[in-house]
């Protein structure tokens, strides 16, 4: 568990960037404290993702720092950050059972299987995945599948942000509202720090304690505007 | 209920394609059966054989060392190609300028007539002139593959694997690219190893384009002929005289008809039994 800190973050996909317009990202400081429950709200393209890819690793930003806690991390790998992330699509591995599939990262990190497997179970059982736990996961659900890509995150005690990346873009009506209630009851338990990224208003607005409203900033006009983290995003608390 | 109206004349969109397939599969197909069942001495006059000719065929030394040959040859590309495939797909740049280069240079030994190929590999393994039989020669390697069945079999597979790995790993790297980046970075959240990530993502991602690549090089190399018959003939003696060849050696170098149609058809249905139990193992697993 940590409190992460980004200052003064911009990113550019092109190698080069000069305008404005170059960045995807501009003068992001946020801090989301630890055992928060955060939303990243906006339309789509107004990166919110790489926001998220920067907090993870799997981005690095073209300038700025990133802190978990007082540690700068922003040069660190994805591994070592200890970070866990739910993606618009489940991604599972198909040919593992259910119960291989929570253990998989935890096998990785080398933790001795008996303690792997009351992990496992005990994640199994918050999620309602017990039922079936050693069939292929492939023949899940696309909400199933999507608790394991949760509950991979869940099954590790070191993580220190959990994060969605619109985990329910492909999840039907009826179960969008299931799956939002079990996330909310899941922070309420685990108290991991959780950012939530989406377009939906409503999903935001349940799910987080925080919402931070992302502009369209590469929509603007060229010239009209100079943007500074004030204006970029706006914050709403509750 | 609603009743449907049945319209017959569906059918007649058939035709074309009825009119297709049996011009080009069935009635030639059914002039090898015909071979196969019946004696002929020419001028259409044909006697009923029965069985004789399959019983004959199944029951000969030479079927079956052919017919070993063949499953031995079949099997040692297949265990190369594959596996070289998949290991080069996966060394190939996903982008950047370099893809175009390397799937040119990947698709060109496709590109060359099969004979050409076979020509190529003759010359280039010849023990007298032949860069490569010259420099294994010079380097005090006894090589010849005009007279040692081993130097023969070596070149064969040397060329069935130049020639043809390029299809693997175009079809894996196909497969390849098709997994979404998404995967890759969960693993690497999950702190998956290289080699987890190969046989846990890469590999079953790429298990169908493999079935197909799996299907069509045993086809291909079960019934290989062309640059077979231009490296080696056959020879030297038997040696790597493969079912194609010995069944051209009976049908147009003896003129035994009934016995060579009969080994047209075993030959046909073995290459179709296997392709059926290989496609359906591999598919049954696909829906646990």
């Amino acid at each position: 568990m940590a409190k992460i800190s980004l200052q003064d973050i911009r990113h550019s996909y092109l190698s080069n960037p000069r305008l404005d317009v170059d960045f995807a990202l501009k003068h992001i400081d946020i801090v989301f404290e630890d055992g928060g429950a955060y939303a990243l709200l906006g339309p789509s393209g107004c990166g919110k993702t790489t926001l998220l890819g920067i907090v993870s690793g799997l981005v690095s930003p073209t300038s700025g720092r990133v802190l978990f806690d007082e540690d700068d991390v922003t040069d660190m790998d994805t591994i070592h950050r200890h970070i866990a992330q739910v993606f618009q699509f489940p991604v599972i591995y198909d040919t593992m059972t259910v119960f291989d599939n929570l253990a998989f990262p935890l096998r990785n990190r080398k933790i001795p299987e008996t303690d792997v497997s009351s992990r496992v179970l005990e994640v199994a059982k918050m999620l309602d995945l017990e039922e079936g736990i050693h069939r292929r996961a492939a023949s899940l659900t696309v909400d199933g599948k999507q608790k394991i890509s949760l509950g991979r995150g869940l099954v590790r005690e070191d993580v220190n942000v959990m994060m969605f990346d619109e985990p329910l873009t492909v999840i039907d009506q009826n179960m969008k509202w299931e799956l939002r209630s079990k996330l909310k009851e899941l922070h309420q338990n685990v108290r991991t720090t959780m950012i939530y990224v989406t377009h939906d208003q409503t999903e935001a607005l349940t799910f987080a304690d925080e919402v931070l409203a992302f502009k369209p900033v590469r929509q603007l006009p060229r010239l009209a505007f100079v943007l500074n983290m004030s204006d970029s995003v706006s914050r709403v608390s509750r | 209920m609603i009743s449907k109206s049945v319209k017959q004349s569906a059918w007649f969109f058939v035709i074309p394609v009825v009119f297709l397939v049996a011009f080009n599969a069935l009635i030639p197909l059914m002039t090898v059966v015909n071979y196969a069942f019946q004696e002929t001495f020419g001028d259409n006059v044909f006697f009923w054989e029965g069985l004789t000719w399959f019983e004959q065929v199944l029951n000969s030394d030479r079927f079956h060392d052919a017919f070993l040959r063949q499953i031995m040859f079949t099997s040692i590309i297949l265990l190369i190609e594959v596996p070289l495939g998949i290991a080069i797909a996966l060394s190939m740049p996903r982008k950047g300028p370099w893809v175009s280069v390397c799937l040119v240079l990947m698709a060109l030994p496709l590109l060359i007539p099969w004979n050409v190929v076979g020509a190529m590999w003759n010359i280039f393994a010849l023990p007298d002139i032949g860069l490569l039989g010259y420099s294994l020669n010079a380097i005090g390697i006894d090589y010849n593959f005009t007279q040692q069945p081993i130097s023969a079999w070596i070149t064969t597979i040397l060329m069935d694997v130049w020639h043809w790995t390029s299809l693997v790993v175009l079809l894996a790297y196909a497969g390849l690219t098709a997994i979404p980046e998404a995967y890759y970075q969960a693993a690497k959240i999950d702190g998956a190893s290289k080699w987890a990530v190969f046989k846990w993502i890469q590999l079953p991602k790429m298990k169908r384009v493999l079935t197909i690549a799996i299907l069509l090089r045993f086809m291909d190399s079960f019934m290989i002929y062309t640059e077979l018959i231009v490296l080696t003939g056959g020879g030297p003696g038997n040696s790597t005289t493969l079912l194609s060849i010995d069944l051209v050696k009976l049908a147009l170098g003896q003129f035994d008809l009934g016995p060579a149609a009969a080994m047209s058809l075993v030959y046909f249905f073995v290459v179709l039994l296997i392709c059926w139990v290989f496609y359906t193992l591999m598919m049954k697993n696909e829906q646990q």
